[in-house]
């Protein structure tokens, strides 16, 4: 299973992104891969999951996830947004850092989307590793913070 | 219609093989209630003390693979409970599994709680012990459904 290093890439890595509220926070994150999918369709799909519950798994972390048809292997949009912005997270904190997660449609195709939102998830908990992202300058930071931790 | 009996659902997932029937028996009774679930993993720490013994990693390394399995059960009951329409949210928590069941049962004011019963799959030893069901069941607030 590939690393989220390898899964990452400073294209998709949206630094300090201006948004007052969750549906801002997914249209930001989406704008990378906005050319790739249907972009309206896309955050249709996420703010009707999200209504479902919240994606904000708390410490400041949100990790909104859809699948779709078209993706064949995850993609992932980190997003840091310049305020933090109210999420509805399990810790009802607002959230700053947010793991776009797109994966593949097909039932038997999904254990690398699983996978992916799994390492997120617990690579977050460090607060070294949150900390390390917040202060990163450019998107290469990040990417080399990311790495640094699954090493 | 009368009262909604359930509320708010807590589900216990561990990654293990009883998940998924007890993962089903919870989404079932969340549909017919219109309930909302909050699905729960707990990092057991004195798991990781047992294992320390049958392995070379160290006891971060342990917990942190606990940890990425617990997401994954997190995730995949996510994704089944969501594509029914029901309401979901998911935690992790470290502890003693059946003291964080009841402090997340508290904190989400839970009106039923769903675990796997310590026999689901024969052979298997479970995390969430007899013992540890019975202290669960008897210090509960709300009630509690055991699925084998």
């Amino acid at each position: 299973m590939k690393k989220l290093g390898e899964l990452l890439n400073e294209r998709c890595v949206v630094l300090d992104f201006k948004a007052a509220d969750k549906k801002e926070a997914l249209e930001r994150i989406i704008a990378p891969v906005a050319g790739a999918y249907d972009a309206a369709a896309l955050l249709k799909a996420l703010i009707e999951r999200e209504a479902l519950g919240s994606t904000g798994i708390g410490s400041g972390v949100a990790v909104p996830h859809v699948r779709l048809e078209s993706v064949k292997e995850p993609v992932i949009v980190l997003g840091r947004s310049a305020k933090p912005v109210a999420f509805e997270a399990i810790d009802d904190e607002p959230c700053s850092l947010f793991f776009l997660v797109l994966g593949p449609a097909a039932k038997d195709a999904q254990e690398a989307y699983l996978g992916a939102m799994a390492k997120i998830s617990r690579l977050m908990r460090q607060q070294a590793v949150r900390d390390r992202i917040m202060k990163a300058a450019l998107p290469a930071d990040v990417l080399a913070a990311i790495r640094s931790a699954e090493a | 219609m009368g009262k909604t009996p359930f509320l708010t659902i807590l589900l216990a997932v561990d990654g293990g093989e009883s998940d998924r029937a007890t993962a089903e028996t919870a989404m079932e009774l969340a549909e017919l209630c219109g309930s909302r679930m909050v699905i729960l993993n707990v990092v057991d720490r004195s798991l990781v003390n047992r294992l320390k013994r049958f392995t070379d990693e160290s006891p971060t390394e342990i917990e942190m693979e606990l940890e990425e399995k617990g997401w994954r059960a997190l995730y995949h009951a996510e994704e089944r409970s969501k594509d029914k329409g029901i309401r979901t949210l998911i935690t992790q928590r470290h502890g003693v599994p059946e003291n964080e069941m009841l402090a997340e049962a508290e904190r989400v004011k839970a009106s039923l709680i769903v675990v796997s019963s310590p026999h689901a799959v024969p052979g298997q030893v479970r995390r969430l012990g007899p013992g540890s069901l019975d202290r669960l069941m008897e210090s509960a607030k709300c009630p509690v459904l055991v699925v084998r």
